[in-house]
């Protein structure tokens, strides 16, 4: 009698006869089969265990839909497909990495070619703009000064004015006086 | 009791074998592209895919869609079942990790700022003091928030096989195959999640009480 109670089932073996019997050895499965206070002590175990997932099947909602299979024939909306935030990264990503293998190998590019000559009109372009700068530097006044002057005048000529104000030399006033200072001396 | 049981059990098993045979050839019959077929087995697991999900969220709505997508999934996805006796691994295993990328997209909104709405029991917590039948309802509530804290206990590798298990009604072989993992790694887990049920006093008592 002694020898049997030390044979009884301690907890972690009932634990382990609940998980799987098989995995306890021979002699105690053997003990489990003979002993009513063991198998009692299981069953009672098992059973609260059968309880909890009795409970838990009574105790939960009843599914009110039915499952239907529509969606799997290709009528979900692309949309739907699209929000998903992971293709959304995914797709961002692809067309970035396209970008750039065409950026890194366009056939668009400027040739070297036409840089230079791009230089050189941006040389031009520069050139003109100072000589025009330089224009307005050196005609600053406005249109009425240069007609006051005269210098905007078809009529007004060199020769013209020469004629009203004659040359110092070819004066014939300059010549008498020139003499009469001759006689003078 | 014990021999009460056991004629049951036997029953059970016989009962559960022609399941299983009809099971293999309605999956032999749908990976051929039999439509009907396939309808036949949603019939069969839909009730069990739904409260599968209903244990891991506590929520009827997204338990409803995830149910609805686990099956569209496994529509699609038929041809690739290899083995057609494995079928019940196999839709279960798509129902774990569909579950499980369900919680991680909800984690990570969570933690944007998206999704607030609150997790595990507060959601059941609401519906069930909203019905008519509050007092009768106080049970239930008392059973998910033991279920819930005990749950939580549990590591998830522990928490999966014990659900599995016990709620879910998978032999450890089905467990093993549709966790993707050894039978003994199956049993060891389970071996802990027990012996921490065992610990968990409210649960048990709870269980016990209802049991007298």
């Amino acid at each position: 009698m002694s020898q049997k109670e030390e044979l009884h089932l301690n907890e972690q073996q009932i634990i382990q006869a609940v998980v799987d019997v098989t995995d306890l050895p021979f002699s105690l499965q053997d003990h489990l089969n003979t002993c009513p206070m063991c198998l009692a002590q299981k069953e009672r175990f098992s059973g609260l265990l059968s309880q909890l997932g009795h409970k838990s099947k009574v105790l939960s909602p009843t599914y009110r839909k039915r499952v239907t299979l529509t969606e799997a024939n290709g009528t979900k909306s692309p949309w739907l497909w699209a929000w998903n935030w992971q293709r959304l990264l995914v797709a961002g990503l692809s067309c970035a990495m396209v970008l750039a293998v065409l950026w890194w190998a366009s056939p668009f590019k400027i040739p070297p070619e036409w840089q230079e000559s791009k230089a050189y009109y941006e040389m031009w372009e520069d050139y003109r703009m100072m000589a025009e700068i330089v224009w307005l530097e050196e005609h600053a006044l406005p249109q009425v000064y240069f007609d006051i002057s005269g210098e905007s005048a078809p009529l007004i000529s060199e020769e013209f004015i020469q004629f009203l104000i004659p040359h110092i030399q070819n004066d014939a006033f300059h010549q008498f006086k020139t003499k009469e200072v001759q006689y003078v001396v | 009791m014990v021999a009460i049981l056991k004629p049951n059990r036997r029953y059970n098993e016989a009962d559960t074998s022609d399941k299983e045979y009809q099971v293999a050839n309605l999956a032999k019959a749908a990976r051929t592209g039999d439509r009907e077929s396939f309808e036949k087995l949603v019939t069969l697991f839909q009730e069990k895919i739904f409260q599968m999900v209903y244990y891991r969220t506590f929520s009827q709505m997204d338990a409803e869609d995830l149910t609805q997508e686990i099956f569209l999934k496994a529509f699609r996805s038929i041809q690739n079942l290899k083995e057609a006796h494995y079928f019940k691994s196999w839709l279960f295993s798509i129902a774990v990790n569909r579950i499980r990328d369900f919680k991680r997209k909800k984690q990570i909104l969570a933690f944007v700022g998206i999704d607030n709405r609150g997790q595990g029991f507060e959601e059941v917590e609401r519906k069930i003091y909203d019905t008519p039948q509050a007092d009768n309802n106080l049970f239930k509530q008392e059973f998910w928030e033991c279920l819930g804290l005990f749950v939580k206990k549990l590591s998830h590798w522990e928490r999966e096989v014990f659900l599995l298990r016990f709620l879910d009604e998978l032999s450890i072989r089905e467990i093993a195959q549709s966790i993707n993992k050894s039978e003994s790694t199956v049993k060891t887990h389970l071996y802990r999640a027990i012996h921490k049920f065992k610990g968990d006093t409210n649960l048990v008592r709870l269980l016990q009480g209802e049991r007298r």
